[in-house]
């Protein structure tokens, strides 16, 4: 019989005891599809002025247009040339030596290493143009060299002790902006109205690139350094008034976390965090 | 509060168990309300001046009352703004388990001494704060990456303490007086009355957040993060390091 109540005292304390499952093993990520065939082409001459590779797939052209028509952006790696340039983005496919760049056209070079290669490029409908260019190929070997969709982004104002944050689907940089405004902290910007980030790519050949929903396009040059990327923007294009800083980032179930922070004033330092998926 | 716990079971040690008494030989079923909840015990005896009380209470949703006259600002960052009343509903929350000792100093009469422990989840009062503003259905107060804001205007948090545990599991010590037995020998249904007073030390507010990635977890809020309502809230917090734990209970005597 004291067995019996001292099962059934027993049974009783357990309940309800939190047994918290922390799961915080970090995923890897599969390597992109197109991580052998990722790099940067600048041509020596002629009205294309970059080609950037992701190693997901997605490609950014930047083409002289004298600085007529499309967005009208200063040369970012062409010394000495002052006319605009035209940004263009989507997806590649490979073939050997052929890259298939979707609206775009076609390019034909040798991807096997970094160096100075002939360049053969076809933009639709017109006829190929071969010249000298010269091709850095992707590093390779850190997570963070792909291109990524944000599922979402997180602003933080830091006063004193507290935090404040705002999440949103997604990132458009107006609701970040009046996020800030709200809190008393206007920010100097000009935004596109609806403007929203389509994908986001960092190659091991050292570009950045935003796609905007609207098929603009913002690039720049970084390079990583441990868990720090620094950026120079080569536009505007996204509003704000800033072309340089820095980003920290880490991994997280799977995720990327940009942290991009900034002091706004004596009291106040504000964050924007973007949660990444990766595009494979 | 240990020392007082350490000199009541050195009291219990020293009382006999009583000559000829069994122990565990009889089992009684209770069941209790009061201010720890309603409550399911099973008893048994240890000799004639101890029983030994093992159970389970909450108190999902009773005894509410609403603050209607707490400020919070119109945007959750800017403390110095504008400010909305809104109204805040606050209920018993508390979900936990019990082990106590009735120790009765007469090896017949009903009054005891209590000691022993509530065990089981911090939280012992919820609070539901509705109307907030649109801003906070997307923005709020971020603790460790963990991001606490309304949904469709409606926030849940809870005023929780751990006592001598840990947020995770909290041990809150007991010590009270009481009346009755809950194992009697002569009789099928007793009553007991108990008063006293659980030691969980000064609560904090705490909230369920969400991480960056979709973790969600409870965190704990300084109260300084809500404008105006903080001093209250911190006022009535000191208030509650001793929970007043008064509840009467009816047991039947299983065998």
């Amino acid at each position: 019989m004291k067995k019996t109540i001292f099962a059934a005292l027993a049974a009783l304390l357990p309940l309800f005891i939190s047994c918290g499952n922390q799961n915080n093993t970090e995923e890897g990520f599969e390597e992109p599809r197109f991580v052998q065939s990722a790099g940067q082409l600048i041509p020596a001459s002629g009205t294309l002025q970059s080609v950037d590779l992701s190693e997901s797939g997605i490609f950014v052209v930047g083409e002289t247009t004298g600085g007529g028509g499309g967005q009208t952006l200063k040369a970012r790696t062409k010394a000495g040339d002052g006319s605009g340039t035209k940004y263009t983005s989507g997806e590649y496919e490979v073939n050997g030596n052929v890259y298939t760049l979707k609206g775009w056209g076609t390019l034909e070079f040798s991807n096997t290493a970094s160096g100075d290669v002939e360049l053969t490029y076809t933009p639709s409908g017109k006829s190929a143009v071969t010249v000298n260019a010269r091709f850095t190929k992707s590093t390779a070997g850190s997570d963070i060299y792909r291109s990524w969709r944000v599922d979402k982004t997180r602003v933080t104002l830091v006063q004193g002790a507290t935090t404040y944050a705002a999440e949103f689907s997604g990132c458009d940089f107006n609701e970040v902006a009046d996020f800030f405004e709200d809190n008393g902290h206007a920010l100097s910007d000009d935004i596109p109205s609806g403007r929203r980030i389509s994908t986001l790519s960092i190659t091991g050949a050292g570009a950045l690139f935003f796609v905007y929903n609207d098929g603009a396009v913002d690039v720049g040059s970084c390079t990583v350094s441990g868990n720090v990327l620094n950026y120079v923007w080569a536009d505007s294009s996204m509003g704000y008034s800033f072309e340089t800083g820095r980003v920290s980032f880490s991994f997280q179930d799977g995720k990327c976390i940009f942290v991009i922070e900034a002091k706004l004033d004596g009291n106040t330092t504000a964050s924007v965090k973007l949660v990444l998926d990766d595009i494979d | 509060m240990k020392r007082i716990l350490s000199l009541t079971l050195a009291l219990a040690l020293t009382l006999p168990f009583g000559a000829g008494a069994q122990s565990f030989n009889h089992l009684s079923l209770g069941l209790g309300a009061g201010t720890d909840g309603l409550g399911l015990e099973l008893a048994s005896p240890i000799g004639s001046h101890l029983e030994l009380r093992a159970g389970y209470g909450m108190a999902l949703g009773l005894l509410g009352y609403t603050f209607k006259d707490l400020s919070i600002p119109e945007h959750p960052g800017s403390a110095s703004g504008s400010s909305v009343k809104v109204p805040i509903t606050a209920k018993l929350g508390m979900s936990d388990a019990r082990l106590l000792l009735n120790i009765y100093p007469s090896g017949t009469g009903g009054f005891h001494f209590t000691v022993g422990a509530y065990m089981g989840a911090q939280r012992f009062a919820r609070a539901t704060a509705t109307g907030l503003p649109n801003d906070y259905n997307t923005a709020g107060i971020e603790v460790d990456d963990y991001l606490v804001k309304a949904d469709g205007g409606v926030l849940d948090a809870y005023l929780g303490a751990p006592g001598l545990g840990a947020p995770a599991f909290a041990v809150k010590p007991y010590v009270g007086v009481g009346f009755g037995r809950a194992v009697d020998p002569d009789k099928r249904v007793s009553f007991v009355f108990d008063l006293g007073a659980q030691y969980q030390g000064k609560p904090g507010i705490w909230a369920s957040g969400e991480g960056l990635t979709g973790r969600v977890k409870d965190v704990q809020i300084a109260p300084e993060s809500l404008g105006d309502a903080s001093a209250t809230i911190d006022k009535y917090a000191g208030y509650l390091t001793f929970w007043p734990t008064l509840n009467f209970h009816l047991y039947v005597k299983l065998f």
